[in-house]
């Protein structure tokens, strides 16, 4: 049975054993990484997949919530913990709820 | 009756600049019943009609997962509007053509707005009008640039039209397979039910039920539609037995595979590059094994950069504050009949002396500010910390922990709040436990005053070498309570969004610089100020009515110098038991600049005092503006020395420095309190060879010991108080031992 790409991408994650770049994802499932965010939404929306950017407030000296030392990250996408490890038994033990 | 369109997007398509250049001032800002979401309308006059337009929230699919999605979708099926004006970023065909999918699926008549089209078209892009309408089922497509009104014409033309002649586009054959018979099947018998039919679209309905949207399914439920419930049922069934995947991750994925096959037919992109000029960098720069020594040498590069190409005018400022405003100061107190008194002691020895010996290191920041500001605005700064994430993971560490401590090298507080981002509660402690380890900007003024003094040229390794320690340090201190006290699951893999490699902008790079030197002068200002005001007041107060009188006493009699060599001999083994550097380090731990400033008001006194006024006012500024010249010069040359400095690193390669100024440059020269610590540390240690390795030690204490006061309250309000202390208790400990174990271990290999 051929997987859907959906499926795929979500599996690539998954078996990872590091960080991905949505440019080398996009590559690997041969779509355009406008593509990758999109689907990367999409599982967002089904609550396997989640995303932050960096914080942007500090706010205890006189830059008074306006942090200069604030570097511009990117944006990330991680795996939901509960779901990722409740896939996987050996990692049940660990699992948080949040 | 009053007609309605509405419009619907993803978020930040340029919809609401659309909706306003369509209704003008006739709006209408509300709340949508019962929701938090804004709702806005308002009202489109063409000829005699009046049109309501209703600003639907910006979304990237109809699903039923978040509240805007919701509004969407239930405002279409049960207010039915006219005509939906589906407003698409034409640049991003790939993301938004998504729900034009799922918006025509709703049997209703759509007229997509292709919005952004300009930048669409400097990227390359040439959208064929006619061919994407095609390909969605003959709906009317039309080109918009909603900030600058262009377009409006046609859009208006549009709704006319598809007012007057409703037209529905039908892609439901975009489905295939399994799918497309299974929707096909549930469509037949929502057809031939009066009831289901004269509420929703029935091609729309059987898609949703196969997607199993709990919403739909509620609904049908309340209508006691039983029969077509199980037949769904069935059908989800069946699908997951033939294919073994979830029917809505199925449906998706056709939807995806459809807005592809619409984009090859009707876009004709640029002729593409393989790989592009980002990808090519990102190849080598965040290759497997290339990735880290890269990030190292760059990093070598910044403070090589930092250290050696602003030490002219560090010089210079130095000169500035330490010769002619201390001078100056001095004289003209003398002329207010104040030479010699507490204010003139004050003034001097304490705000100038103290102050101002912060105030010279502001060349140091902004040429390290200046360099990360640089790699931050390149992008570079994103993969830095992708590169990490392979170390952090080695070591048990989230990958994602990198970002807050690279915020580290700012400033600790932001990296303290900046752990929010992990979801993990461990994880987050563990990360900001280990982002106090980064040398956060206010500890450079250390290494670099500590680098000149002792390593001339090569200050800048010493500073390389104390961030990386700091690096080495926090990821074996995570990697031992990784697998001790937080054992906890292995790091969740994650994706990062790389922007594009660009050429920094001046005005940008001008206004981090700017921004993050402003908060040191400022601190200067407040912090700095009262502490040395505060110092000198504790170092005017005599410890004992023998030791003198009050601001007439020897600095190691005053109270300040009393309690400090109280606790001196801790530092002993570690070469730097003397009671000013131990005073420095405990009022250091209120701002790390404070060490430097501390230090400034103890070797103000064993400094050699300004000779007597021989130059008048005028000769001395004109002094002070050839010393800004110099130092311009002797910035470019530093700048280019770093070539063959870093050369020379490989073995037997001796290539030979720049020299603007020989003759003057012969003769080494150090800041007022450069010399004092060099005769300190070498008296105290023994020989200048065991000053050195004093140095370093002292330097690698403050890299590791407590962190300031503001980053100990963040960890308090983040955490508590126990994990507090715990970080108090962890960092005094391991900065003792490690600074013991660099001076014992210097001294059995070096001497």
């Amino acid at each position: 049975m051929t997987k859907s790409i959906l499926g795929n991408l979500l599996t690539i994650i998954e078996e990872s054993s590091g960080a991905y770049s949505i440019q080398t994802l996009a590559r690997e499932l041969d779509v355009s990484p406008e593509r990758v965010e999109s689907m990367l939404e999409y599982w967002i929306r089904k609550g396997k997949i989640e995303s932050s950017t960096n914080l942007t407030e500090c706010g205890s000296c006189s830059s008074q919530g306006d942090c200069p030392f604030v570097l511009e990250m990117p944006r990330t996408y991680e795996l939901v913990i509960d779901q990722y490890h409740l896939s996987d038994p050996d990692h049940q033990i660990f699992c948080t709820h949040h | 009756m009053t007609k309605t369109i509405a419009l619907a997007g993803n978020p930040n398509v340029g919809k609401s600049t659309l909706f306003n250049a369509l209704t003008g001032s006739h709006q209408h800002v509300g709340n949508w019943p019962g929701k938090t979401v804004e709702k806005k309308d308002g009202y489109l006059r063409i000829g005699e009609q009046e049109i309501l337009v209703v600003d639907l929230p910006g979304t990237y699919s109809l699903t039923a997962y978040s509240i805007e999605e919701i509004i969407t979708r239930d405002f279409i099926i049960n207010e039915k509007p006219n005509a939906v004006i589906a407003v698409v970023n034409a640049a991003n065909l790939d993301r938004n053509l998504y729900l034009v999918t799922q918006l025509i699926d709703l049997d209703i008549p759509v007229i997509v707005a292709l919005n952004m089209t300009d930048v669409a078209r400097r990227r390359g892009l040439a959208i064929s009008l006619k061919g994407l309408s095609e390909r969605l089922g003959g709906i009317p497509v039309v080109e918009t640039v909603g900030n600058r009104k262009e377009g409006l014409e046609d859009l208006i033309n549009a709704i006319t039209m598809v007012l007057k002649f409703p037209h529905t586009g039908n892609i439901q054959t975009s489905f295939s397979g399994v799918i497309k018979e299974e929707i096909e099947n549930l469509r037949a018998e929502i057809e031939d039910q009066e009831f289901l039919r004269e509420s929703y679209r029935a091609g729309w309905l059987a898609t949703k039920l196969l997607e199993n949207d709990q919403g739909v399914i509620n609904n049908l439920e309340s209508l006691k539609a039983t029969e077509l419930l199980e037949s769904a049922r069935h059908a989800r069934r069946r699908i997951e037995t033939q294919t073994g995947e979830d029917p809505e991750i199925l449906i998706a994925d056709q939807r995806y595979q459809f807005v592809d096959q619409v984009i090859d037919s009707a876009v004709e992109r640029p002729r593409e590059r393989i790989i592009t000029r980002s990808e090519m960098i990102d190849n080598i720069v965040t290759h497997r094994i290339w990735g880290l020594p890269i990030f190292m040498l760059l990093m070598w590069f910044v403070f090589q950069f930092t250290s050696n190409v602003s030490g002219p005018f560090l010089d210079w400022v130095d000169l500035f504050i330490n010769e002619f405003i201390f001078k100056w100061t001095v004289r003209a107190l003398g002329l207010m009949g104040l030479g010699n008194s507490w204010v003139s002691s004050l003034i001097t020895d304490g705000v100038i002396a103290g102050v101002g010996g912060v105030l010279v290191f502001v060349p140091v920041l902004l040429f390290l500010y200046l360099a990360l500001s640089i790699m931050e605005d390149s992008g570079y700064m994103s993969r830095a910390a992708f590169v990490m994430d392979r170390v952090m993971r080695w070591m048990g560490l989230h990958g994602k922990s990198f970002l807050p401590m690279i915020i580290g090298f700012g400033c600790t507080v932001p990296a303290v709040y900046a752990t929010r981002t992990l979801e993990n509660e461990k994880d987050r402690k563990l990360t900001a436990f280990l982002a106090t380890f980064m040398s956060c900007g206010a500890r450079l003024p250390v290494y670099v005053v500590f680098g000149a003094a002792f390593f001339g040229a090569a200050s800048g390794t010493l500073v390389f070498a104390m961030y990386l320690l700091g690096i080495v340090v926090a990821l074996i201190t995570g990697f031992v309570m990784k697998n001790t006290v937080y054992k906890s699951q292995p790091p969740a893999p994650f994706v990062m969004e790389l922007p594009p490699y660009r050429i920094p902008r001046p005005k940008d790079v001008w206004h981090q610089m700017w921004e993050r030197t402003h908060g040191f002068l400022v601190k200067s200002g407040t912090v700095i100020l009262g502490v040395s005001v505060a110092l000198w007041l504790l170092m005017a107060i005599p410890a004992h009515q023998d030791t003198g009188l009050f601001n007439q006493v020897q600095a190691r009699d005053s109270l300040f110098g009393r309690i400090s060599g109280l606790v001196a001999p801790i530092f002993k083994p570690a070469g730097f038991g003397s009671w000013q550097t131990t005073g420095s380090l405990v009022t250091g731990i209120l701002a790390k600049e404070v060490i430097i400033s501390t230090m400034s008001q103890i070797y103000a006194e064993e400094s050699i005092p300004p000779g007597e006024i021989t130059s008048s006012f005028g000769e001395d500024l004109v002094s002070v503006g050839k010393g800004f010249g110099q130092a311009a010069l002797l910035t470019i040359q530093e700048t280019i020395n770093i070539i063959p400095r870093t050369i020379n690193l490989i073995p037997f390669m001796d290539l030979g420095e720049l020299d603007f100024f020989p003759a003057e440059s012969a003769i080494v020269d150090y800041t007022r309190l450069e010399g004092s610590l060099l005769t300190a540390f070498t008296r105290s240690a023994g020989s200048p060879d065991a000053g050195s390795i004093a140095a370093v030690s002292f330097n690698v204490f403050v890299l590791l010991y407590i962190p300031c006061v503001s980053a100990i309250s963040a960890m308090r309000q983040e955490f508590g108080r126990r994990w507090m202390w715990a970080q108090i208790s962890y960092t005094f400990v391991i900065a003792w031992a490690a600074a013991v174990v660099v001076f014992q271990m210097g001294k059995l290999i070096f001497l």
